[in-house]
């Protein structure tokens, strides 16, 4: 297991959307890091609706343990969702 | 409970140790448990998980929300699902009951409705659950969420 914690980061961002779509085989999460690390989860177009939810509810869940997690280790971190 | 292996926590545990491992939580430990209304409760323990909570709960209110969502799509019915870390959800549970309590004692002894604070709906019904068994009160919700509220009034 790698101890980088933006890729941590990111593997948890994949277990949350494995979860929460119907083709978890096409769930992919890139890392760009900096100051701020900016992760980018990508989903297949047909499950962006499952990971977004009704008026954005599961995108602010998302968003919000990302950005408590990145905290916990002193990183900062967005969450950008892409199809 | 059959002893077929549920998958749905099978499910949520794997998205608990996720979390966990995310946190940077120091040995882990990660339990989902089934309830007597065939509800599933995890919970993170280990140095660190109480950085799961958050101010006010929001963090856990949405690690909580997903895990639901990660469960409720594939099932026909909807299963509850609560997810505590670090002992927060108890102590809370425990504060609430304690506010409950006060609260319906209040209204016993004026006369009058009482009206709670804004609640989620999961900390509403331990409200509720609260005051349940108590024949002197009653309690219902009020309002639209997210500004829905309990009252409690004196029973006739």
């Amino acid at each position: 297991m790698s101890d980088d914690p933006a890729q941590n980061l990111a593997t948890m961002v994949e277990a949350m959307a494995r979860g929460l779509v119907d083709h978890p085989d096409q769930v992919r999460v890139e890392v760009e890091p900096g100051e701020t690390a900016a992760l980018s989860l990508f989903v297949a177009q047909e499950d962006l609706g499952q990971v977004i939810g009704r008026g954005g509810r599961i995108a602010r869940a998302l968003r919000t343990v990302v950005r408590e997690a990145a905290h916990q280790r002193g990183l900062k971190a967005t969450l950008g969702i892409v199809d | 409970m059959s002893d077929m292996v549920d998958v749905d926590t099978q499910r949520v545990h794997g998205l608990l140790s996720a979390i966990a491992t995310g946190f940077g939580v120091v040995d882990a430990q990660v339990t989902v448990d089934v309830d007597d209304e065939d509800g599933l409760r995890g919970a993170v323990e280990g140095e660190g998980a109480n950085g799961l909570v958050g101010r006010n709960g929001e963090v856990i209110d949405a690690i909580q929300y997903i895990a639901s969502q990660v469960v409720g799509r594939r099932e026909g019915g909807r299963r509850r699902v609560s997810i505590d870390a670090g002992g927060y959800r108890a102590r809370r549970e425990a504060m609430l009951q304690d506010l409950a309590e006060r609260a319906a004692n209040e209204a016993v002894e004026f006369g009058e409705e009482i009206e709670l604070d804004v609640m989620t709906p999961h900390d509403r019904r331990i409200v509720h659950m609260a005051l349940k068994e108590r024949t002197d009160v009653v309690t219902r919700s009020e309002g639209d969420e997210p500004r829905r509220r309990i009252v409690v009034e004196p029973a006739d």
